[in-house]
């Protein structure tokens, strides 16, 4: 082979494996929709929200009442590798990525764990100890504990993860607020297709229901009220009554892996591939989206997928449910996709996690993907009329033969991220 | 009643601590065990002596048990306890571990 062949054969090579569709090994999650893929099948095809109201009281301030989505979660049972204390988050985590591993049947014995990395997402991270540990301190004047430090800071889930699965690859953590967990699975999608790992633990969480924390997110004004004749329909995402989110907590974890390695080890076929990603930003404003950026990513992630789309089935929404959020989106998916894509929007029954929603909502999109089936947009009634878009509602729509899914994460920053999803060839 | 007897309020208290809050084994917690040899790295002995301080509603000075140390026992740890907090109730009554 001449010197020029040789170099194309190369070049050709590369550019395969960096368009390579990346197999879903395993999945795993704490929601609060639920822990089994049974439970949060039953909740996302009726639509049925784990959103309740909660009053927060606060010492000198008016009750303050917020709706919130909370996970049925006992941390205590969570052992850590470490034996340190752990925050809500951390152990959400362990208990997701342990169940993301144990699909998979990772054998961490035999894995060369040189190339195993974890690829981690937190919005707000160990925020919920540092609020009830300052809290204590303050008010209460009880000490720190000797490694506060380990448990709230960004990379604490990462630091568990990595002693848990005794990872010596990429051990990241990855911080972009809503988009947190979509942009680690896909930097891990990319650190695989470029030959740096072999496999990653991926996904991302976030514990945000203490005090000072939801007080936080309250100020902001972008909660949304609960109805007191139906606080479970607090957030309506596209709707033309939408008032914001429901906040929640969570976490998932997905096991990515390359077919070679998959195969030499012997694993079992996977039903799902990610087959394409993309991140940017808008840089434009910190918390306003920008429809052109969204645009952008999208049109990348397809790019990278090497589709059309008209090939995209189902798109999970970012859809806050916030009065900005859901119209930038809505202008963006329309100027991609027309108005003859299905969309959904998930975060109406598990709410916000913030860090974690890009993974549990990758999650839904590849329910909806195994099922054939899209959920419904949960709360809503009547689309806001601006909107030119095929939203599911009501009941969950059939989608025989649907290929490839589409999942959205923008984020407080301005960034952006999307991960398209297909089935296994 | 001794700190040195397994079956002491004060012992049963830090072995609690140790298998609820740690995860040690109870079969791996004896008197006689070095603080060592539970498993724990120097981060969860620190934070181990930290919940047993707290249980016991005292502070044990530095250089009367340096985590760090080897060779320092359960046993060792009892009597420091219970020196530290002689006269009070709080030894009598330990508060559930916090850690």
């Amino acid at each position: 082979m001449s010197s020029g062949a040789a170099h194309a054969a190369l070049a050709a090579s590369a550019a395969r494996a960096a368009s390579a569709p990346v197999r879903v090994s395993g999945i795993g999650f704490v929601t609060p929709i639920g822990r089994t893929v049974e439970a949060f099948d039953e909740a996302l095809f009726a639509g049925r929200s784990a959103v309740r109201a909660q009053t927060l009281e606060i010492k000198g301030m008016d009750p303050m009442l917020l709706a919130v989505a909370a996970c049925d979660f006992d941390s205590n049972g969570v052992r850590s590798t470490s034996r340190l204390p752990l925050d809500r988050g951390t152990a959400m985590a362990l208990a997701a990525a342990q169940d993301a591993a144990g699909e998979a049947k990772l054998d961490l014995d035999t894995i060369d764990r040189d190339r195993l990395g974890i690829f981690w997402g937190s919005g707000l991270a160990g925020a919920g100890t540092f609020d009830n540990t300052t809290s204590a301190l303050y008010g209460e004047q009880r000490r720190m504990r000797p490694t506060t430090v380990l448990t709230v800071m960004p990379n604490a889930a990462v630091a568990e993860l990595a002693l848990h699965f005794g990872a010596r690859g990429s051990a990241i953590a990855y911080a972009c607020a809503c988009a947190s967990s979509a942009v680690a699975i896909g930097e891990a999608m990319r650190a695989i297709r470029g030959g740096w790992i072999d496999v990653a633990i991926v996904g991302g969480h976030d514990a945000m229901l203490t005090p000072g924390v939801m007080a936080s997110w309250h100020a902001m004004r972008v909660m949304a009220p609960p109805p007191a004749d139906a606080p479970s329909s607090a957030c309506r995402p596209f709707s033309g009554d939408r008032a914001g989110f429901a906040i929640g907590e969570g976490a998932a974890a997905l096991v990515l892996e390359s077919e070679a390695h998959a195969a030499a080890r012997g694993a079992e076929a996977a039903p799902f591939v990610l087959a394409g990603y993309a991140t940017n930003c808008d840089g434009t404003h910190n918390t306003n989206p920008d429809a052109p950026g969204q645009v952008r990513a999208m049109r990348a992630a397809l790019r990278d997928a090497g589709i059309e789309a008209s090939d995209v089935g189902h798109i999970n929404a970012h859809g806050t449910a916030t009065s900005a959020g859901d119209a930038a989106e809505a202008a963006s998916i329309r100027e991609v996709f027309g108005n003859h894509t299905p969309v959904s929007a998930t975060k109406a029954i598990h709410g916000h996690v913030l860090g974690g929603g890009g993974a549990i909502e990758l999650i839904a999109a590849l329910r909806a993907l195994a099922r054939e089936t899209l959920p419904p947009i949960a709360n809503l009634q009547t689309p806001d009329a601006a909107f030119d878009l095929d939203f599911v509602q009501g009941e969950a729509r059939e989608a025989k033969g649907i290929r490839y899914v589409l999942s959205n994460s923008f984020a407080f920053g301005g960034t952006n991220a999307v991960i398209v999803a297909g089935r296994a060839s | 009643m001794t700190s040195s007897n397994a079956s002491s309020p004060t012992f049963n208290s830090i072995a609690a601590i140790l298998e609820t809050d740690f995860r040690v084994e109870r079969s791996a917690i004896s008197p006689d065990t070095a603080l060592s040899d539970l498993g724990l790295d120097s981060l969860a002995l620190m934070e181990f002596v930290f919940a047993v301080e707290d249980a016991f509603h005292l502070r044990i000075p530095e250089d009367r048990l340096d985590p760090r140390e080897a060779g320092i026992t359960l046993q060792r740890l009892c009597e420091v306890i219970d020196t530290e907090s002689a006269g009070s109730a709080a030894a009598a009554q330990p508060a559930e571990a916090t850690a």
